[in-house]
């Protein structure tokens, strides 16, 4: 008995062989005990493991391809949205930190009477030197009323305080007036080196590629899980 | 109504047996154990082994046969603990 014996008799059990081969190992069979018993073993044996029972796995050991580490394939335009997004994001990032900053940096700058950062500490000294100048002028209206000849003191002194009144008013407009048009440059915003328009331009941008290479990724997950 | 189980006397039996397969099983080299287990325990056809395994359709009906007589010889080992009903009687020298 030899191996291609053994090969010959456990193929033949399982019904694998050629109808020659199977034709010519019966009729060995049939004049062969030896072979007989052989064959006869094997049956038992492979009786013997199908009986054994079936035991049921502790877990599945399939692999997904997630834990392959496979990812879905995904479109050729997908680097390109995602380059404009990022470029998009950066860039209204940038802008939104220079418009920002841009006011800070024009106050601290004190360039040709703009009223940048001068204007607030103006403003203070400005202020005591209107009532100064009020008083400064005050005495020097006095002496205009004393020079009205004086029956028509009564009279002329009611003028001239109106006088007085209305002079130092509009001195104190004027005096106001360029303090005020200080004020109100300083109070202008500055103008934005960006204007918003880019600005929502680039968000919409930055949102619908980020959009797009969402569903891309949705999309192409999909048709991974299908195949 | 008669349980259609194993009585136990049955089960310690089957017991028996399992175990005696087992150690034998694990005591096969592993290409000839991989065959037997797909082949005979769960009942895969030749080619299905062979694709499973990436092995030649030969080299599998080889393997298989020299797994079941490896086999046969292991279990000769347990006849005196096998049930009777499971003892491999003595066959000729192979």
């Amino acid at each position: 008995m030899n191996r291609r014996d053994i090969e010959l008799l456990s193929s033949y059990l399982d019904g694998q062989l050629k109808p020659s081969d199977t034709a010519r190992l019966e009729a060995r069979l049939s004049s062969d005990p030896d072979l007989r018993a052989v064959l006869d073993d094997l049956r038992s044996t492979r009786g013997l493991l199908r009986r054994l029972p079936m035991r049921k796995a502790p877990r599945n050991f399939t692999l997904t391809p997630k834990m392959v580490g496979k990812n879905p394939p995904l479109p050729r335009t997908y680097p390109a949205f995602r380059f404009v997004t990022a470029l998009a994001s950066l860039l209204l990032f940038f802008t939104f930190g220079l418009n920002f900053l841009a006011p800070q940096m024009a106050s601290q700058s004190p360039a040709f009477g703009m009223g940048g950062g001068g204007a607030p500490e103006i403003l203070p000294s400005e202020a005591p030197a209107m009532p100064e100048s009020a008083a400064t002028e005050a005495p020097a209206e006095e002496p205009s009323i004393q020079m009205v000849p004086q029956p028509t003191e009564t009279v002329p002194s009611a003028d001239t305080a109106r006088e007085l009144a209305t002079p130092a008013e509009k001195e104190g407009v004027m005096g106001d007036a360029p303090a005020q048009d200080q004020a109100a440059a300083e109070r202008a915003p500055v103008a934005s080196p960006v204007p918003s328009a880019w600005q929502a331009i680039l968000a919409v941008i930055a949102l619908a590629g980020a959009l797009a290479m969402v569903l891309m990724r949705q999309m192409a997950a999909s048709r991974w899980r299908r195949k | 109504l008669a349980d259609p189980g194993m009585t136990p006397d049955q089960k310690a039996e089957a017991d028996e047996l399992e175990h005696a397969l087992q150690h034998c099983l694990n005591h096969l080299p592993l290409e000839f154990k991989t065959v037997v287990v797909m082949a005979d325990i769960q009942g895969m056809d030749y080619s299905e082994v062979s694709v499973a395994v990436r092995v030649p359709l030969g080299t599998i009906k080889s393997r298989l046969a020299r797994a079941r007589l490896r086999l046969r010889e292991c279990l000769q080992g347990f006849s005196e603990l096998l049930p009777t009903s499971y003892r491999l009687e003595e066959g000729s020298n192979a």
